[in-house]
C-alpha cells in the first residue's frame, strides 16, 4: 500500500486526484488511530495502579488470595471498609481536612496581598525582585532540609503533636510558591480598569474587592484546590510532627496501616481509595489551569 | 507542581526584567506623587512583610540553623567541621548518596522521554479532547507520594499484584521485586516515573503550546521533513521548559522518601536508602539531628549544582544557532 502511494503522490504534482485524497485520508485516519492507542496505554498506565487499589479494596479475601490475581472482584465484600472505619480512618480524614483547608486559607490571606503589592504598587523594584526571586528560588530547596530545624524548634517550644502547629507550617511552606503563582495571576490582569475605578474615586481596597478580584478568582480558586492538594499529600513534616492519634493526617495514617500480615491489603487500599479520591477531583479541576499558567509563565518570562 | 516560580529566577532571558518593570504603574510625577508614592511604598511593604516574615521561618531561619547544627555536637559543643568529615568516612551516606544520584540518573532521561513523547500526542491535532487526556495525564502528579508507594506496593505484590501477571502469562517465575536489591531499585524507578513523568510532561505540553504554528507551514512550504522540523524548531522552542523539566525531575527523583517509607522502608539491608531517607532516618529514628544536618548540606549542595550545570548546558541557547 505504501508503495502505491508514494507512486501517486509522485505521479500528481500539481492538482490532487480524488483517489490520492482518499488514500491521503486514511493515511490520516492510521496516523491518528496510532496516537489514540499510545494515548489509551498511557491512560491505562496512570490509572491501573488507582484501578488496582480501589479493587483489592473490595475484594473478599479469597479473591485477594487467588492466583493469578483477577482483574475485576468476583464477590466484592465490604469488610475492608468495615475494618478502615473502625480504625477510625475518619479522624485521620478530619484532621487532613482542617489542617489542609486552615492552612489553605490562612496562606492566601497572606500572600494575596503581597502578590498584589509585588505587581500593582510601586515599591523599590530591587525589594521585589529580591524578595520574589528568593521565594521562587527557596521552592527547589528540598522540605526535609527545613524538617529538622523546624523539629528542633518545635520540641524547644513544646508544640510538637499540635494541630496548629501542622497548620502553621504548612501555611508558611507554601507562602513562597503561592505568591509566586499568584503574582503571575495579577500580571495576566491589565490594570487599566483598576486604574480607571481609582480615578473614579474608588478606595484602593475598593477597586480591589469590586474590579481585581472577581477578574482573578477563577484562578484563585484553582490556584486554592492546588494548595489544598499540597497540605492534603504533604508527608515529610508531618512524619516529624505528628506523634499520636489526635494530629495523625492521612499520609501517616496510610503508612501505619501497611500491613505487616499478610491479609491486611484490603484495609489499606480502602485507606488509599480514600486519599486518593480529592486528587481526581482536583486533576479534572486544575488542568486548565496549569497548562495555561505554565504557558503563559514563561511566555511573559515572569 | 513548584513549577511556574522557578521559571524566572533563572537567568537568561533578557525580556525577564523588562518585563516586570511594564507592570508598575508609571512613576506619578511632582511633588504630590513623592508623597504618593511614600505611601504607597509603606502599604505595599507591609503588605509583603507576612509572607516575608514566613519565609524567615521556614526557608532561611533553617538553613542558617543548619549551619550551626553542623559545626555543633549532638550535646551542642563545638565541633567545627567533625561532622562533615565523620560523614565522608560514613559508608551508609556513601550508598545512599550514590543510590539517590543512581535514581536520578536513572528516573531524568526516561521522565523526560515519556513527558515529551505524550506532550507531542497530545499536542498533535489527532488527539481529541486534549482536556482529558490532560486530566487523565497528571493525576499522579497530585497522588501523595506515600500512597504513590502504597498503590505499587501493591502491584509489586507476589500474589496481589499486577506487575507479575504478564511475566507468567510469559511462562517465567514470578519475581518478588522488592526483596533483593537489584529489582528493588528497577521497582523504585518505575515507581517514579510513574509519580514524575507527568510533571515533565505538562511542562513540555505547555512548552509546545507557545511554538507559533506558522513556522511549521513555512517549514512545510520549505519542504522540511517532520523529524527534520521536530529537530530544528520545535525543541529550541522547547529548550527552556527542558531545562526546567530536567531540574524539576531530577529534585523531585533524588529527594524522594514517602515512596520508600511506603515500599522497601530502606531494605534489602540498606540497599535502597536515599539521601532523604538516610537524613530521615539519622535525624528521627537515631536521634542524631546534628549529624544529619551535614547530609542536609550534601543535599542542598547537589540541588544547587545539578541546577547549576542545567542552567548552563540546557537554558542557555546555543550560541552557533
Amino acid at each position: 500500500m505504501a508503495q502505491t502511494e508514494a507512486r501517486q503522490t509522485a505521479t500528481t504534482d500539481t492538482v490532487p486526484l480524488p483517489v490520492e485524497m482518499a488514500v491521503q485520508e486514511r493515511r490520516f485516519n492510521l496516523r491518528k488511530l496510532l496516537v489514540v492507542v499510545v494515548l489509551y496505554l498511557a491512560a491505562f498506565w496512570t490509572l491501573v495502579p488507582m484501578y488496582w487499589v480501589a479493587i483489592s479494596s473490595i475484594k473478599s479475601l479469597r479473591d485477594l488470595a487467588h492466583i493469578p490475581p483477577r482483574f475485576f472482584p468476583t464477590d466484592p465484600r465490604l469488610d475492608a471498609w468495615v475494618t478502615i472505619f473502625e480504625r477510625r480512618i475518619l479522624e485521620n480524614v478530619y484532621n487532613s481536612l482542617v489542617v489542609a483547608t486552615l492552612a489553605t486559607i490562612i496562606c492566601l490571606v497572606i500572600s494575596v496581598p503581597a502578590a498584589y503589592a509585588a505587581t500593582r504598587m510601586r515599591l523599590p523594584f530591587k525589594f521585589v525582585a529580591i524578595v520574589v526571586g528568593l521565594m521562587g528560588l527557596v521552592a527547589l530547596l528540598p522540605p526535609i532540609a527545613s524538617a529538622i530545624p523546624l523539629f528542633l524548634l518545635g520540641s524547644d517550644l513544646g508544640i510538637i503533636d499540635e494541630k496548629y502547629t501542622l497548620i502553621i507550617l504548612y501555611t508558611v511552606l507554601n507562602t513562597a510558591f503561592a505568591v509566586w503563582v499568584l503574582r503571575g495571576t495579577f500580571m495576566d490582569v491589565p490594570m487599566d480598569v483598576e486604574e480607571a475605578a481609582l480615578m473614579d474615586g474608588d478606595t484602593r481596597f475598593g477597586a480591589v474587592r469590586r474590579i481585581l478580584l472577581p477578574l482573578i478568582f477563577p484562578s484563585l480558586f484553582s490556584i486554592a484546590i492546588l494548595l489544598f492538594i499540597f497540605n492534603w499529600n504533604e508527608y515529610i513534616i508531618a512524619l516529624y510532627f505528628v506523634n499520636s492519634m489526635k494530629t495523625m493526617t492521612l499520609p501517616i495514617a496510610i503508612q501505619a496501616q501497611i500491613p505487616q500480615h499478610e491479609l491486611d491489603w484490603g484495609v489499606v487500599s480502602a485507606a488509599g481509595t480514600i486519599a486518593v479520591f480529592p486528587v481526581l477531583v482536583a486533576a479534572f479541576t486544575l488542568q486548565r489551569f496549569l497548562v495555561r499558567g505554565l504557558t503563559f509563565g514563561v511566555a511573559s518570562g515572569q | 507542581m513548584t513549577v511556574q516560580q522557578t521559571v524566572s529566577p533563572l537567568p537568561g532571558q533578557g525580556a525577564t526584567s523588562a518585563n516586570s518593570v511594564n507592570t508598575q504603574p508609571p512613576p506619578p510625577q511632582g511633588m504630590w506623587s513623592e508623597l504618593f508614592s511614600f505611601r504607597d511604598n509603606r502599604l505595599g511593604v507591609m503588605l509583603i512583610v507576612p509572607s516575608l516574615l514566613a519565609l524567615i521561618l521556614v526557608q532561611f531561619y533553617p538553613i542558617v540553623y543548619n549551619f550551626w547544627l553542623i559545626l555543633t555536637s549532638e550535646k551542642g559543643e563545638w565541633i567545627g567541621l567533625a561532622n562533615l568529615s565523620r560523614l565522608t568516612r560514613d559508608t551508609i551516606f556513601h550508598g545512599a548518596l550514590i543510590f539517590s544520584l543512581k535514581m536520578g540518573i536513572v528516573v531524568v532521561p526516561m521522565c523526560l522521554l515519556v513527558g515529551l513523547g505524550l506532550a507531542l500526542l497530545v499536542h498533535s491535532d489527532y488527539a481529541g479532547r486534549k482536556a482529558i487526556w490532560i486530566s487523565i495525564l497528571i493525576i499522579p502528579l497530585m497522588v501523595s507520594e506515600i500512597v504513590a508507594g502504597m498503590m505499587w506496593k501493591i502491584m509489586y505484590h507476589p500474589t496481589l499484584g499486577l506487575v507479575n501477571v504478564p511475566l507468567a502469562a510469559l511462562g517465567l517465575e514470578p519475581i518478588i521485586w522488592l526483596v533483593k536489591a537489584d529489582t528493588a531499585f528497577i521497582a523504585l524507578c518505575v515507581v517514579e516515573v510513574w509519580r514524575i513523568s507527568p510533571l515533565a510532561f505538562l511542562l513540555l505540553y505547555a512548552g509546545l503550546n507557545q511554538v507559533p504554528r506558522d513556522i511549521y507551514e513555512a517549514a512545510a512550504v520549505d519542504g522540511a521533513t517532520r523529524w527534520r522540523a521536530f529537530w530544528d524548531m520545535t525543541l529550541p522552542y522547547i529548550r527552556p521548559m527542558f531545562a526546567i523539566a530536567t531540574i524539576l525531575v531530577f529534585v523531585w527523583s533524588t529527594r524522594t522518601i514517602g515512596t520508600i517509607a511506603a515500599t522497601t522502608q530502606g531494605g534489602p539491608g540498606r540497599a535502597t536508602w536515599n539521601l532523604s531517607w538516610y537524613i530521615y532516618g539519622m535525624s528521627f529514628q537515631r536521634l542524631k539531628p546534628h549529624y544529619a544536618s551535614a547530609a542536609v548540606l550534601v543535599m542542598l549542595l547537589m540541588t544547587y549544582i545539578a541546577g547549576t550545570i542545567f542552567v548552563r548546558y540546557l537554558w542557555v541557547e546555543r550560541r552557533s544557532r
